[in-house]
Parts: structure tokens; C-alpha cells; sequence
């Protein structure tokens, strides 16, 4: 331990370095940290916005869930996208069954961007799947399925959740359904 | 510069020395803090863990060291004056025996402290180090604490607060102490490796003339550190935030 013992200033300095610690503190650490901006200098620079810690476990939405019901037929080698329409943190809950096993890609596109830009959360071959599901984002949230094999299937889905519309991709075509939501 | 060596060839050395110093010091700052705290996906891995998991366990273990910029600011206080080997490994395992020690019977005798308490101690920690490396010791009091029993006690203290926030996890019992074991090696593979570069580092700085007036300025910045950590926490207590 080589202990300096020179004459420089030593109280001066560590009062300095406390009054830098109580800046970066006030400006930076609290506001970011634990939301308290006394300067207003954490809003003005939306460093607040680093310590807004919303849980996503409840979810207030205004309008009543509505129930969706479909049935789709798939010929030999045909596949078909069902799409709902979800807004940020909005969910449902999910049941699909199909006469026998089909490949299936549960995928999400964000309002707005641009075509083929898809985030998907579980892909695979099966005859059925059930869940709940978040979005995390505005945008289409929904199935694609494809028949491969030969023989005709038929995918039978039932979703109760907020959506407001669905859309159908088959054939090179969209079809759109308003749901009954009830607006209160 | 004020470093003079009349080989041509090396002239250009320190200063490009002090860059890198400076540039890795830069670097240590910018550190992700964040990652301190085990973050959300690793936590709810630890919550959802049942059973032996060694090596994830090590590796939190090292990661909770190397990201934390707490325990980084102390060792660096710790080795700051330290060029043997021997003092450094001394030092070190004084701190190594302080926080495994409560970190393990903290945890299985479900001993557990306030996390921001332990936190803003530990920011103390640093303050307190940074001071003595000034010499504030010597020049404001005339005498100076045992370093050993500080740095062991701090390293008790280091360790509760590691204990307290695994608990705050609900860990499981199957393979407590097989994975708390595993968790207290990656602490120490982390240490070795944030300390190998710090010694490293810190042997390249001495070697620069100016390395005294560096020194005093590195050890205020350190202080200031602590004083930031310290006030965060205790910010964080006093507003009972959930940490």
C-alpha cells in the first residue's frame, strides 16, 4: 500500500466529487431510476421514461371480447392465412383443430410495415393447438395453414378476444369481417 | 508527456498507453448497469428453475460480478495500490471468504436484509475505499482502520446482499446448495476475470511519471461513483421503491 501523504488539498476535492455524485444524481440517477425529477430535466429529456415499469398483467380494454368461430376447408396441398386484428397488449384465447395434421405458422405482422415483415411465435406440424396470446404490437396477429398432403382437411378455430376485424387470405385474395364487437 | 526515453521506436508509448487506459475506463462506465440486478428473463429462469442447474447458476453468478458496476468500483478501490501479487491475492480472498460465506448461510438459513440497505452499504463501500486510497485516513484522522478486516468486512456485507436478492427470487429447495455452490464459483470466476484486467490495467497506468496525479483524480471519480450508488439506494429505500 504506498499511503500518499503529500499537501495537496484533500477536503476541497472530496466535497467536489460529493457535489458531482449529487448532480448526476438529481439530473440523471433519480429521475431514471426511481421516476423523481425535481429539475424536470428527466421529462424534458425523457429519461423518466426509463423507470415507467407498467405491468402488462392486467389490460383495460373498452370494448366487449367477441367470439369468432370458423371453419375452413383445405384441399390437397392448399393453405389459407386467418388474421385478427389486435391492438398493442390486447389478447385472446385460442383453440384450432384440424382433422389431421396440418403445418401451421403462428405469426404476427406490425401495423404498418412492410409486406413480409412478420414476427412468428411457434411454427410446426399438428392436428390441433390451443393458448392465450398478448400482442405485443398493434398489427395482424393470426395462423397460416397449409395442407400437405393430398387428401382434403377441414381447421376448425374458436377465439374469444378484442379484435374488431378478421381477414382471410386465400387464393391470392383477402376477405374481412367486421366482428360484433359491442361498443359500450 | 512527461515520460522521456530515448529510444525513438517507443516514444509514441504512453501516450497511446493513457488512451487505452482512459478508453477502457470509458468503457467500464458505459457497462451495462442494468444487468446488475438479475434481470427479468433470468429471474423468472431462476424462479422457474426446480432442481440442480450448476452451470446456469455459475453463470449468473459470473455475470452478476462482471456487470455490476458496484462490485467492479470496489475491487478496482481494493487493488487500486496493490502491485504484488501477493497483496492483491490476499485482499482478494479476504473479500472472496466475507461474501461467500454470508451468501450461502444467508441463503440456506433464510437470513435476508433490505436489498437497498445492503446496496447503498456497498456504495459506502466504495466511498470508503476511494477515500482511503486519497489518504484520507491518514491526513484527516491521523490513523487509518485495518484494511484487512475492512475489506473482509465488506465482503460479508457484499455477500448478504447477494443472498437476500437470490432469495427474493423463491428459489427452490431441490439442489439448493448444489446450485448456491455454483452460483458462489461463477462470482469467482467473474472476479478473477474483472480483476485481471483491472491489475492488468492499473500496471500499465503506474508505469506513466504522472500516474500520481491520475491516481488522485481516478480515485475521486471512484468516490463519486459511490456517492451515486449510495444515493440511488437510499433514494430507493426512503421511496420503497421494488427493486
Amino acid at each position: 500500500m504506498s499511503e500518499k501523504t503529500d499537501d495537496k488539498p484533500i477536503l476541497l476535492p472530496i466535497i467536489a466529487s460529493l457535489a458531482v455524485a449529487i448532480f448526476l444524481l438529481v439530473f440523471w440517477v433519480l429521475p431514471a431510476e426511481h421516476n423523481i425529477d425535481p429539475t424536470g430535466f428527466g421529462k424534458l429529456t425523457g429519461l423518466t421514461g426509463l423507470s415507467d415499469e407498467e405491468s402488462h398483467a392486467l389490460e383495460i380494454i373498452e370494448t366487449a371480447p367477441v367470439t369468432v368461430t370458423e371453419s375452413f376447408e383445405l384441399l390437397g396441398f392448399e393453405s389459407l392465412e386467418y388474421k385478427l386484428e389486435l391492438t398493442e397488449h390486447a389478447g385472446m384465447v385460442f383453440t384450432w383443430t384440424s382433422s389431421a395434421p396440418v403445418h401451421f405458422d403462428m405469426h404476427a405482422e406490425p401495423e404498418g410495415a412492410e409486406e413480409g415483415i412478420a414476427v412468428s411465435f411457434a411454427d410446426g406440424d399438428a392436428d390441433r393447438q390451443s393458448g392465450t396470446y398478448t400482442a405485443e404490437f398493434g398489427g395482424e396477429h393470426g395462423w397460416y395453414w397449409a395442407n400437405e398432403g393430398a387428401e382434403a382437411v377441414t381447421v376448425d378455430i374458436t377465439v374469444h378476444g378484442f379484435a374488431e376485424t378478421s381477414a382471410l387470405y386465400r387464393d391470392g385474395q383477402v376477405q374481412r369481417k367486421t366482428l360484433g364487437g359491442s361498443r359500450p | 508527456m512527461a515520460l522521456y526515453t530515448p529510444c525513438p521506436a517507443r516514444t509514441g508509448l504512453p501516450h497511446n498507453r493513457t488512451l487505452i487506459v482512459f478508453a477502457l475506463i470509458v468503457a467500464a462506465w458505459a457497462w451495462p448497469a442494468f444487468a446488475h440486478d438479475v434481470s427479468q428473463s433470468n429471474a423468472s429462469f431462476v424462479e422457474g428453475v426446480n432442481g440442480p442447474a450448476a452451470i446456469p447458476f455459475f453463470y449468473l453468478g459470473a455475470k452478476h460480478m462482471v456487470t455490476g458496476l458496484d462490485h467492479v468500483f470496489f475491487l478496482i478501490g481494493v487493488v487500486f495500490f496493490l502491485h504484488r501479487l501477493r497483496d492483491v491475492l490476499v485482499y482478494v480472498s479476504l473479500f472472496t471468504v466475507g461474501h461467500s460465506l454470508t451468501l450461502l448461510i444467508g441463503v440456506l438459513a433464510n437470513v435476508s436484509v433490505n436489498v437497498f440497505v445492503v446496496d447503498a452499504i456497498i456504495g459506502l463501500s466504495v466511498v470508503y475505499k476511494a477515500f482511503e486510497n486519497l489518504g484520507g485516513f491518514n491526513r484527516l484522522f491521523g490513523r487509518r482502520l485495518d484494511m484487512r478486516a475492512a475489506v473482509f468486512g465488506f465482503g460479508l456485507i457484499h455477500g448478504l446482499g447477494l443472498a437476500s436478492k437470490l432469495q427474493a427470487l423463491s428459489l427452490s429447495d431441490n439442489g439448493l446448495v448444489l446450485n448456491l455452490v455454483s452460483f458462489n464459483l461463477g462470482v469467482e470466476a467473474g472476479q478473477v476475470l474483472v480483476l485481471a484486467v483491472t491489475v492488468w490495467l492499473l500496471n500499465q497506468w503506474r508505469k506513466l511519471s504522472n500516474f500520481e496525479d491520475h491516481a488522485r483524480l481516478a480515485n475521486l471519480a471512484l468516490m463519486t461513483g459511490g456517492f451515486v450508488l449510495m444515493g440511488q439506494h437510499l433514494t430507493g429505500l426512503l421511496v420503497g421503491a421494488s427493486s
